[in-house]
């Protein structure tokens, strides 16, 4: 609720201030994703002080002065989002269907610019496009919210991104324990202890040698394999 | 000049090989994106693929259409017999 209402009054107060101010589209975009990254950085703030989660944060260094990296990270909670556009105040976001319909949300994401998911060719192109302009770009590989102790096949839309693009991929591994928010369970539905989440940074997976495959395809599918051993 | 048997022999490699779908799974009637589990991405490389094969180029709006691997050699055998 705290996240429809805030999304609305930024929608409706803010982000039409940063648009009547600043007249360049990409600035205003950057402008805005600014906001809504220290909102959620605000929120997660809060959610700390009442008590209701601890958060962990590890290797965020070796994002420093880096430009173009597909962030793609595990998705346990609605959660996950939040903290990782805190913490990559710049960085693009792929974001469903059903977010660009919800009346809440809509506003925001189409201010910041944010990618949508509508078409997997179209997408593929807007992926490359903000990489090429320097943005990172968050992703979340299994393509849905991960179902704890269930291993899914990921998604090919990841792997093909990198492939395609030639981007370094940073692997971000989150932890959340007990579990909350997951799939299937509403956002009311609050675990009664405090929840700690974890958020580690891995290394820097370099394309390069996968892209030596004789086609993209099965470059493609090598890279999603790797990906899943990583996480599984 | 391809036939039939042909062209699904060369798909069926094309599939094995740069796509790395076991050769049982592939009958004619098996589903694209359903059964042998490409999307929509795989099928434009699919289509350049099959390009060098026949040597003439594919309109990717025919191969909308596509749903099965038989559509698929029809749709090649159609364009290098005419």
């Amino acid at each position: 609720m705290l996240f429809g209402t805030g999304g609305v009054v930024l929608s409706l107060m803010v982000f039409p201030i940063i648009k009547f101010l600043v007249c360049n589209l990409q600035r205003q975009q950057a402008y805005i994703r600014w906001i809504i990254s220290y909102t959620f950085k605000l929120f997660l703030t809060i959610m700390k002080g009442m008590g209701v989660l601890t958060l962990s944060v590890r290797g965020t260094e070796i994002l420093a002065g880096k430009q173009s990296v597909l962030v793609i990270a595990n998705h346990p909670t609605l959660l996950d989002v939040v903290i990782l556009i805190a913490l990559l105040p710049t960085a693009d976001c792929i974001i469903k269907q059903n977010v660009w319909r919800n009346p809440f949300m809509r506003g925001a994401v189409k201010a910041a610019g944010y990618i949508s998911n509508s078409d997997p060719e179209m997408l593929l192109d807007a992926c490359k496009t903000s990489l090429g302009k320097g943005n990172c770009i968050i992703i979340f590989p299994e393509g849905t919210r991960s179902v704890p102790g269930v291993k899914r096949p990921f998604q090919r839309g990841a792997a093909n991104i990198a492939i395609r693009s030639g981007v370094d991929v940073l692997p971000v591994k989150i932890y959340c324990d007990p579990p909350t928010l997951v799939k299937g369970e509403k956002w009311y539905q609050v675990p009664q202890r405090k929840v700690h989440f974890e958020v580690s940074m891995g290394t820097l997976i370099d394309v390069k040698t996968f892209r030596q495959q004789a086609n993209p395809s099965l470059a493609v599918r090598q890279l999603t394999r790797y990906f899943e051993n990583y996480y599984y | 000049m391809l036939d039939r048997q042909e062209i699904f022999d060369r798909l069926k490699d094309i599939l094995t090989n740069q796509f790395e779908i076991s050769a049982e799974a592939i009958t004619l009637d098996a589903h694209l994106y359903e059964a042998l589990d490409l999307d929509s991405i795989d099928a434009v490389d699919l289509i350049g693929e099959l390009q060098k094969l026949s040597d003439v180029k594919i309109q990717p709006d025919k191969f909308k259409a596509v749903r099965t691997v038989s559509d698929v050699v029809d749709i090649v055998h159609e364009l290098i017999h005419g």
